[in-house]
């Protein structure tokens, strides 16, 4: 795929960056007194209006949105299925879990997907995992099997985002967009390091965590895994990886890890702003819109629930324009 | 026909065939920028129109350079110049600065015009200086023309006198 086929892609994107929520915009929704004054300044923004009573609807809807036009302008859809793919993994680990909790899997679906989530229900519940495509198949019979035996849900989750992290990174290269790749690796990294961490503290073994950490981003995962085990700040690991920006959170608490990670993607994303061809702006977009309707999604579940307008400004992540 | 002849005819050829292809490459790619803020704001026609055209003119000038080659070697009469190598070799070379100026500045001038597209999506006001920005490349279009021109018209009044 050459850079010049995305010239449409982009050309769209640019026309929708100016409907792009600022830090203005974030710091009036966080004033406003009231959820319904809050939500009525979003869709003076363009958003649509929420259905019922959960204002929430608005954030899915938005992100339908933004998911539908990369969907439509993208000429290569490897990218498309790269963004979207963690939420394959995503409904697969639902349907495990509903599967064993005879509860009805269908309500946990993650739309959008690129395995319909029919198929992964009818799989998991006939155990029949060659109706899955190769990249969900293995994972998916090596969760089934483990949950069966352990009934661990700590377990599974390590199993799919185990495989989810690296089919990421696998499809990241593919999609052919730098962007996405660091973005991945940085996602994996934060991964990585939460995996670590908890094992220590939940008492696991080495070789537990060994076995869980993702093996597929810079960070190497090995040393990272023994400085957990061995009490040592995790800091300088990720530094070694390259990824100083993140290193100084990597001992700290996981919402400020979180958040830095949301936050380095949103600078990382900004560097694209003025590329006129290839896939990153496209993916610049996707990100900057994720990190967009989190904000949202903080400042209205904080409204909902009174939450002081201090701490709302604590929480909300930078934003891309 | 004599091989200076060819090569005169060849020269012409490049600079219409070069010419063309960067036109056509160069306005596709700034058309389908133009389809993309089109696609969210009809409104924009007039104005990601202008900046389509403009990678367009070097096919006209790699034309124009081929017209007036035939003209000046006779092709378009009923006597034909008896062209020597050498001569045919001097009219190709003259040809050469629109074929090759004109393929890298139709391409040049395609990209700053598809900026200046992303320009008119998010600040359509500025649309002027987008104009401007993809409008520069043109100068090296124009020079590569000019030289062309005045190569070939020396060219005849040498082989004339």
């Amino acid at each position: 795929m050459r850079e010049t086929d995305y010239a449409y892609a982009v050309a769209r994107i640019r026309a929708n960056e100016n409907a792009l929520l600022t830090r203005a915009d974030i710091d009036q929704l966080i004033a406003a007194d009231s959820y319904d004054t809050a939500v009525r300044i979003l869709t003076d923004k363009g958003w649509a209006q929420p259905e019922g009573e959960q204002g929430f609807d608005i954030c899915e809807n938005e992100m339908s949105k933004t998911v539908k036009l990369i969907s439509e302008c993208v000429p290569d859809a490897s990218l498309f299925d790269a963004l979207v793919i963690a939420n394959d993994f995503a409904n697969l680990k639902a349907a495990i879990k509903a599967e064993f909790s005879a509860i009805d899997a269908g309500d946990y679906m993650t739309a959008p997907y690129l395995c319909d989530p029919a198929i992964i229900i009818k799989a998991v519940k006939e155990s029949d995992f060659s109706l899955l495509p190769d990249y969900l198949a293995e994972c998916a019979e090596a969760a089934y099997h483990t949950y069966s035996d352990s009934q661990s849900g700590q377990l599974i989750e390590v199993i799919i985002d185990k495989a989810c992290n690296r089919t990421k990174t696998q499809w990241a290269v593919r999609a052919e967009s730098p962007l996405l790749e660091k973005i991945f690796e940085m996602a994996c990294a934060v991964s990585d390091i939460k995996t670590a961490r908890r094992c220590v503290t939940t008492g696991k073994s080495r070789e537990f965590a060994l076995d869980a950490v993702s093996f597929s981003g810079r960070v190497d995962c090995e040393k990272l895994v023994d400085a957990a085990y061995a009490g040592e700040k995790l800091a300088s690991v990720i530094s070694d990886a390259g990824l100083e920006e993140l290193a100084e959170y990597a001992d700290g608490d996981f919402t400020a890890l979180e958040m830095r990670c949301d936050n380095l993607i949103t600078e990382m994303a900004g560097t694209n702003r003025h590329e006129i061809f290839g896939a990153d702006p496209v993916v610049a977009y996707y990100y900057a819109k994720v990190a967009e309707v989190k904000n949202v999604r903080i400042v209205l579940s904080a409204k909902a629930a009174s939450v002081p307008k201090e701490i709302i400004s604590e929480r909300v992540r930078d934003t891309y324009v | 026909m004599t091989m200076g002849m060819m090569l005169a005819i060849l020269g012409g050829v490049f600079a219409a065939v070069f010419g063309c292809v960067g036109s056509a490459i160069g306005v596709g790619r700034v058309g389908k920028a133009a389809a993309g803020v089109v696609t969210e704001d009809p409104s924009k026609f007039g104005k990601v129109l202008i900046l389509q055209i403009l990678p367009g003119t070097q096919g006209l000038y790699g034309f124009l350079i081929a017209f007036l080659l035939m003209v000046q070697v006779g092709l378009m009469g009923d006597a034909p110049l008896q062209l020597t190598t050498a001569q045919g070799l001097m009219y190709f070379a003259a040809c050469l600065p629109m074929a090759a100026g004109g393929l890298v500045s139709a391409l040049h001038q395609a990209n700053a015009a598809v900026a200046g597209v992303s320009i008119v999506a998010k600040r359509p006001e500025e649309s002027g200086k987008a104009i401007i920005f993809a409008a520069m490349v043109e100068t090296y279009a124009v020079l590569s023309l000019l030289i062309s021109i005045l190569a070939i018209f020396n060219i005849t009044g040498k082989i004339a006198g």
